[in-house]
């Protein structure tokens, strides 16, 4: 029945050609990867222990529980720095002694946050692998961690002689800014996996599909 | 308020926040294993009753 | 006191219907509502453990306790208006959910204990601790770390409640 209904809805896509114009060109390529994405998903599917997980009436809600519990930790100081960076807060002290000082406890905020995270992606691979929202999270993880390296290397670059100042330097204010958005949209993508708004098996634009990495509804398009 | 009163406030009333919360979740970790035992088994386990 | 009106009244506002209806507005006050608990919890944390010595040694905790109250605040009353807005979707059940009230109770004890316990005896901080210089009447220590420990206490069972009432 959902099978049959999840065709229907797909037959009536196709014929909606311009929604497919919309779709990139080099689309092979990137199916590829959707591919081997879901078969990496496929394969964690069929271990037991993720099963297990998954079904486990309050193992999972723990794990779930520790990943949102931890971000008070992880962003948290990452908060504290990113506000002193930005010269709002904590202006007295000189930035240099909260980025050093706070990174111990934010990066043992951020183990437990991808341990627990690895988890919840194990015990849920393959909705998880075709979710746009997880997706993008990636994405927003990513960015930021590069903002993060970048930022370091401004401060390295430079002599820190706005240290002590109560307003840094623009270019360090506009990297904190990028920072704290950044993470807002990983915590905002996040919440919005709990949601099934643009899963593989709701009727959505040719593109989703693709960017969702639904491969078995992309493949009844050809 | 004398600091040797607000220490002495501070401490009791920290106390008992302290004993409160460790009686809280015991309750809550007993009650999870309790309904995690009652989920495996196809007999109710004595503990449902006292919940 | 019955108190069960303020639910069936918030079930039957315009709020509730809003937050029925529009799913992706919800979505984004949900976003908001682990935002401003992130940066209330986080600012706690911060002063906590910078009382129990943990972070931030040597750097004077006035300084920081006086730069977290701001954002505690914020973060306060970011998560009340959200959860206000929240909990009208799903008014009539929280009524009667058990964990729902165990994070009212943690919240308000919180709050109190905040202003109230906590807020004096971080200004009397011991030099070992506060490393604000020599206080003339400083209170012991020891008292400082339980502050510390049963206020982190209070505010991880308003969080862990908070996230339990999604599972029950």
């Amino acid at each position: 029945m959902l099978l049959s209904s999840k065709l229907i809805a797909l037959h009536q896509l196709r014929n909606i050609s311009y929604l497919r114009s919309i779709a990139p060109q080099n689309i092979e390529e990137k199916t590829m990867l959707n591919e081997l994405l879901f078969k990496f998903a496929t394969w964690l599917d069929g271990f037991q222990s993720s099963t297990n997980l998954h079904e486990a009436i309050y193992a999972y809600g723990w794990v779930e529980g520790t990943h949102v519990l931890t971000l008070t930790l992880f962003l948290g100081m990452l908060l504290v720095i990113d506000l002193r960076l930005l010269g709002v807060a904590f202006k007295e002290l000189p930035a240099s002694t909260l980025v050093e000082r706070l990174d111990k406890p934010m990066m043992v905020g951020f183990v437990i946050m991808l341990i627990s995270g690895a988890l919840l992606f194990y015990a849920i691979p393959v909705r998880s692998t075709q979710s746009i929202w997880f997706r993008v999270k990636v994405v927003f993880i990513l960015a930021a961690g590069i903002n993060a390296l970048l930022i370091r290397n401004m401060t390295r670059a430079s002599d820190m002689s706005w240290d002590n100042d109560p307003v840094p330097p623009k270019r360090i204010r506009v990297g904190a800014a990028m920072s704290l958005g950044l993470w807002i949209l990983v915590v905002a993508s996040g919440r919005n996996m709990a949601y099934d708004w643009w899963d593989c098996h709701k009727e959505m634009p040719h593109f989703m599909y693709w960017a969702a990495g639904c491969v078995n509804e992309l493949a009844a398009f050809e | 308020m004398t600091t040797n009163t607000l220490g002495k406030i501070a401490a009791l009333c920290s106390v008992v926040i302290i004993i409160g919360w460790g009686i809280y979740w015991g309750v809550q970790v007993q009650d999870t294993m309790c309904l995690l035992e009652a989920s495996e088994s196809i007999d109710m386990p004595e503990c449902l009753e006292n919940m | 006191m019955d108190i069960v009106f303020i639910f069936e009244w918030l079930d039957a506002s315009w709020l509730s219907d809003l937050a029925r209806t529009s799913a992706g507005l919800f979505s984004m006050v949900q976003a908001v509502h682990i935002l401003s608990m992130i940066m209330l919890c986080g600012m706690i944390i911060l002063g906590d453990l910078r009382m129990l010595n943990v972070v931030l040694t040597g750097v004077p905790s006035a300084v920081i306790i006086q730069n977290t109250k701001k954002w505690i605040y914020i973060g306060l009353a970011g998560i009340i208006l959200s959860g206000i807005y929240e909990s009208s979707a799903i008014a009539m059940k929280l009524a009667t959910n058990s964990f729902f009230w165990a994070k009212m109770a943690g919240l308000a004890m919180g709050i109190i204990f905040m202003l109230s316990v906590r807020s004096a005896v971080y200004s009397r901080a011991p030099e070992v601790i506060g490393s604000n210089g020599s206080q003339s009447d400083p209170v012991d220590a020891w008292v400082v770390k339980l502050v510390a420990v049963a206020h982190l206490f209070i505010w991880f069972s308003v969080a862990a409640n908070g996230r339990w009432i999604g599972f029950s």
